[in-house]
């Protein structure tokens, strides 16, 4: 048992992926701020990239060395994902505080929705019972990925498949906490990077129509969401999941 | 040279569609125009030899062929429903974006990327939901039901590639049936999830409840059969799935899969809304084609991918119908309708048709994809077939209810619009086409069961 986890050990960057990837989920997970949600999205691309670039066969030159063409898309399509929801948020929260932006006054119709109240804004609640729901959901996220990667090891290397149940379990527990628009579709980026993640490791998949055909359906993904996100807001002020309930 | 005009028209249609938008009509007519050109191209273009882009193969089989024609006339249809919408400016653009991902995951060769060309396209076709509802007011409904869309898609991807990552990776080997079953059932919950069979159907009523009439069109009579297309790719890259070893243990899966498709017929049965009737049609109809794959068989599987077709021309032909009837009356509850029969015959006659196609009554083509199924299910459980047929006599009752609600008795709708010229010649066609496949489907049929015979499939 001890001995494929001996890898992380004396494979530091394979080390650093991973851990990284476990962080920054547990981050979009734990906090509700779209300012450390989304950093910590580009955060989890990066590493996953990491992980990719290490353990995945190169099949691509990139500036005259091999590399793996998932690993190469992957953080350029994370930014891509990144500056979407960022500058869609940007302009939201902008509406909120009053200063409007021009993207939002485009949006905007006669019927001007009233700005959110402060307590409706991700990460102004700091209730401790729900942040203590949280932290036992990462930890049972955390038991379920070791046994199912022990149990059903859908890679064959432990390391990789301890990755794999994380951004599905995790990717599941952010949809289950996700109260508003963006952290639904965090959810579902975090779920759609353990199909990549899958993706990379198989011979067949492993080309680069591949990589940019899943790095094309998360910028997709992305722009549904902010989509979504401002189109809600215009219709009803707000963009969290209560609005859909009290339509 | 063929493999990249088949994408690249439609791709300009869009592209065009989209320049013109503010003419609404010229935006519908050059996307009309696109698919004619691209319709054409599939039919006389030459695709021998297929092509190589990026490691990434293209091929075009006859099946193939024979689907993407399908998709044209379903793109061609939604977008005449979307003609006499208010909302149809924006229509075209999602709409052959939907369809060029949609014909790029028919010809490669590579399920991979096919997932994920399938999944952009629910993407590309939901967003188009959000503004184009047929509610004006400012209601939040479509987004629910675009989310929960967006939510299981993702998840049926994520299915369907673990499925085929395990099998690429441990199935190769007959002697492990137990693992075989664990990847014949990722596979089948995540095509489930994209069909929308019971109890995997949540996205499908909202969405037929709150989006505009055509996406949900586009929804169910493009995507899911393109989800049934790609049962053959599965098939053909993990052939192990077509041993008999695994069919002669698939008999729990063929009575569960009956079970649902019973419960879906109950669920129909309670409906008293036409939206909310095609939503559970759709359910129902989308759990006999998923039989028909359980048996794996070579009958079970011609006859899901047959009424994969008859699926697509029934269903759009009542969502034609029930658009019609939405535009005349601005109503779909039975309670609010009744004795419409006199003032919207073609409607009535459309939806007759498109009813008792989907129950399996000749001489639809309905008839010839029910009995093909009835008949693999009575090859591999008795019992199974039995339930079926009881089934079948449900789904009969709850469609003569809805036509007897709806058409005949008294009349209970006060404002009324004519039937559109557009509406009474796409119904036309789509009950020609019906005829079609009911009365001479052996051209689809030897299509079909060419593509079967190559997977090496038990003749149960």
């Amino acid at each position: 048992m001890l001995l494929p986890l001996a890898q992380l050990v004396v494979v530091p960057s394979l080390a650093f992926g991973i851990s990284g990837i476990i962080a920054s989920i547990a981050m979009i997970v734990m906090v509700r701020d779209w300012r450390v949600s989304i950093p910590a999205l580009l955060m989890h691309y990066v590493c996953l990239a990491a992980v990719i670039g290490h353990v995945a066969e190169p099949n691509i030159a990139w500036s005259g060395q091999p590399a793996n063409s998932f690993a190469v898309v992957l953080p350029l399509a994370g930014i891509s994902v990144c500056l979407v929801l960022g500058i869609t948020m940007f302009e939201l929260h902008g509406h909120q505080t009053g200063k409007k932006r021009p993207g939002v006054r485009r949006l905007s119709t006669s019927a001007d929705p009233a700005p959110l109240q402060l307590e409706d804004q991700p990460g102004h609640q700091s209730n401790v019972q729900e942040y203590l729901l949280r932290i036992l959901a990462l930890v049972i996220a955390g038991i379920g990925t070791y046994a199912a990667s022990r149990a059903y090891p859908l890679v064959g290397n432990l390391p990789l498949d301890i990755t794999l149940y994380w951004l599905v379990l995790s990717g599941l527990m952010v949809l289950i906490f996700g109260r508003d628009l963006l952290a639904i579709g965090l959810g579902l980026l975090v779920a759609l990077s353990s199909v990549i993640l899958l993706q990379s490791v198989s011979p067949e998949a492993a080309t680069i129509v591949s990589a940019v055909a899943s790095s094309a359906v998360i910028i997709l993904v992305a722009f549904v969401v902010a989509y979504l996100c401002a189109l809600l807001y215009q219709k009803s002020g707000g963009y969290s999941l209560e609005e859909l309930r009290r339509g | 040279m063929f493999f990249l005009l088949l994408l690249a028209i439609p791709v300009t249609g869009a592209a065009v569609a989209y320049a013109i938008r503010r003419f609404p009509v010229w935006s519908l007519a050059a996307g009309l125009l696109s698919i004619l050109v691209d319709a054409l191209i599939t039919i006389w273009g030459n695709f021998s030899g297929g092509l190589e882009i990026s490691g990434i193969r293209l091929a075009f089989s006859p099946l193939g062929q024979a689907f993407v024609v399908l998709f044209l006339g379903v793109v061609a249809v939604s977008m005449v429903l979307a003609w006499e919408s208010s909302h149809r400016s924006g229509f075209a653009t999602p709409a052959l974006g939907t369809l060029t991902l949609v014909i790029a995951a028919v010809l490669v060769q590579n399920p991979f990327v096919a997932i994920f060309l399938l999944e952009a396209a629910s993407f590309l076709i939901v967003l188009s939901a959000m503004e184009m509802g047929d509610d004006e007011s400012l209601s939040v409904a479509p987004f629910s039901a675009v989310l929960k869309y967006i939510i299981l898609m993702t998840l049926a991807s994520l299915l369907l590639t673990a499925g085929f990552v395990f099998g690429e990776r441990y199935g190769l080997d007959q002697s492990q049936l137990a693992l075989l079953k664990l990847i014949a059932g990722t596979l089948s919950i995540g095509f489930a999830l994209r069909l929308g069979v019971f109890p995997f159907h949540l996205w499908v009523p909202s969405l037929a409840e709150h989006a505009f009439l055509p996406v949900f069109a586009i929804v169910t009579s493009l995507l899911s059969p393109a989800a049934v297309f790609f049962l053959i790719v599965t098939f053909r890259y993990l052939p192990v799935l077509s041993k008999p070893e695994l069919a002669t243990g698939n008999l729990p899966l063929i009575i569960s899969g009956v079970a649902v498709t019973a419960v879906g017929a109950l669920l129909a049965f309670a409906q008293t809304n036409l939206k909310r009737l095609m939503a559970y049609t759709a359910v129902y109809e989308a759990g006999y084609m998923l039989i028909g794959v359980a048996t794996l068989s070579q009958l079970g599987v011609t006859g899901a991918i047959f009424q994969a077709f008859n699926y697509s021309v029934l269903l759009l032909l009542m969502a034609v119908s029930v658009g019609s009837m939405w535009r005349a009356t601005h109503k779909t509850d039975y309670g609010d309708l009744g004795g419409l029969a006199r003032a919207l015959p073609i409607t009535a006659l459309g939806f007759t048709v498109a009813a008792l196609g989907l129950a399996g009554l000749p001489p639809f083509g309905g008839f010839v994809g029910k009995y093909m199924l009835i008949q693999a299910a009575a090859l591999s459980s008795v019992p199974a077939m039995l339930l079926m047929l009881v089934t079948s006599v449900a789904g009969l009752w709850f469609y003569l209810r809805s036509i007897h609600s709806v058409f005949l008795g008294a009349q209970r709708w006060e404002t009324l619009q004519r039937e559109s010229v557009a509406s009474c010649a796409v119904i036309g066609v789509l009950i020609g086409a019906s005829l079609l496949l009911g009365l001479h489907p052996q051209p689809v049929l030897d299509v079909i069961q060419g593509a079967v015979k190559e997977l090496g499939l038990g003749s149960l």
